[in-house]
């Protein structure tokens, strides 16, 4: 965990520092043809800036890596997310997905289900006013995310040890999970109306569930965790 | 292109790093499910001329689960406390006890309950204590403590020895 925080620490900085280099390239008047900006001062900007359409490409890249004859998992995420005055994001999140897991104890788990998030990102890097705008975000925000899902568990196998003999139970469920969420992301303009971005999310899971009663392994959405769970998105996105 | 093939190595990396975090496949909850049972003995007190329930230690004790040829505990020495496994595919359970050469069957109904741990771990059954009935051949009286058997282990019966 420590190596992921230290490279997460290390990406952000590396993130900024590009950004912030194409920030200054945009000083330079034999440059500043090439980037697309708004001159206008901040403190005039009209409310209704547009809205971005979004594509969450990290569960792509992760099916790739993670999946095997084991484990499988699949995600589609899309969210449209409006911009006000560049200062604040509200944004719909609809995305399907499911996950099959077989271990070596013969224990198997089968999940599918769609989600929808609400929520609002607030931009955190703040032009000064009469200074241009430049697209590039640093976003903070919230969401409030819920799925629901069928999903089924079975071969748990209880052993009778000392008396002798098993049973096996089966679990077939449908359930819905509500959750909130804390998000920090940036998002910058890649080429024209073209954006490129990623965000780390932090969840935390309403409903637990009764103790005892079985609970999906998998919720689509929110992924793996019974009570908390980190999640990384990459995005790519166009603004209308 | 080269701020774009940085982002994507980047972005590549920390997906690594960040789904490495959760592949966890070991079980490492207990799932051991045993009935706690202690021994008492009322002795009197000389100088109240009471009697006070002390704990019991067997200078030999056996048990073992009737129908089943195998020893739970076999001429186990200095006891003050057992557990014994209730079978888990039904609702009753014998038990014959041996303590210092003389028998007794204690008969446990209960009723189960299974509680959903992790697809890990799985699914534990835990007891509910309904009745203890028991010969009294050396064990006085049987009292239920505490009903509710589960991977915690806890005191559910006293089990009292005559003098």
């Amino acid at each position: 965990m420590s190596k992921t925080l230290r490279f997460f620490l290390l990406s952000s900085v590396l993130i900024f520092s590009g950004a912030a280099t194409a920030q200054q390239s945009t000083t330079n008047p034999a440059k500043a043809k090439t980037y697309i900006q708004e001159k206008k001062d901040t403190t005039n900007a009209p409310l209704w800036q547009g809205f971005m359409v979004e594509f969450d490409v990290e569960p792509l890249i992760e099916n790739v890596i993670l999946n095997n004859s084991t484990y499988n998992a699949y995600t589609y995420q899309g969210n449209i997310q409006g911009n006000l005055k560049n200062a604040y994001f509200p944004v719909v999140e609809l995305g399907l997905g499911g996950a099959s897991k077989s271990l070596t104890n013969s224990h198997s788990y089968q999940g599918d289900g769609m989600y929808g998030k609400l929520g609002v990102d607030f931009n955190l890097l703040k032009p000064k006013p009469g200074t241009k705008i430049i697209k590039n975000y640093f976003l903070a925000g919230a969401r409030l995310g819920a799925s629901h899902l069928n999903y089924t568990i079975d071969n748990l196998t209880i052993a009778n040890d000392y008396w002798g003999g098993t049973e096996d139970i089966n679990y077939s469920r449908a359930t819905t999970k509500v959750w909130f969420e804390v998000v920090a992301g940036v998002r910058v303009s890649f080429f024209k109306n073209i954006y490129l971005g990623w965000s780390v999310r932090n969840k935390h899971l309403l409903n637990q569930g009764k103790y005892g009663s079985p609970k999906p392994w998998y919720i689509p959405g929110y992924g793996i965790g019974n009570s908390s769970a980190w999640g990384f998105s990459y995005v790519v996105g166009y603004h209308f | 292109m080269r701020k774009f093939n940085l982002w994507l190595i980047l972005a590549l990396l920390f997906g690594i790093g960040w789904s490495s975090c959760s592949t966890e496949e070991t079980c490492r909850k207990s799932k051991t499910v045993l009935l706690g049972a202690k021994l008492y003995q009322d002795t009197l007190n000389t100088k109240t001329n009471q009697y006070v329930t002390l704990s019991y230690k067997a200078d030999s004790l056996t048990s073992l689960g009737v129908g089943v040829n195998m020893y739970i505990y076999k001429s186990a020495k200095d006891l003050s406390e057992i557990k014994l496994p209730l079978d888990k595919l039904q609702t009753q359970s014998r038990f014959s006890i041996k303590f210092n050469e003389i028998y007794d069957t204690i008969t446990v109904v209960y009723h189960n309950t299974d509680e959903y741990m992790s697809l890990e771990c799985g699914c534990v059954r835990t007891h509910t204590i309904d009745t203890v009935l028991t010969t009294n051949h050396i064990i006085e009286k049987i009292q239920l403590s505490k009903p509710i058997i589960n991977t915690t282990y806890v005191e559910n019966i006293k089990i009292f020895l005559a003098k």
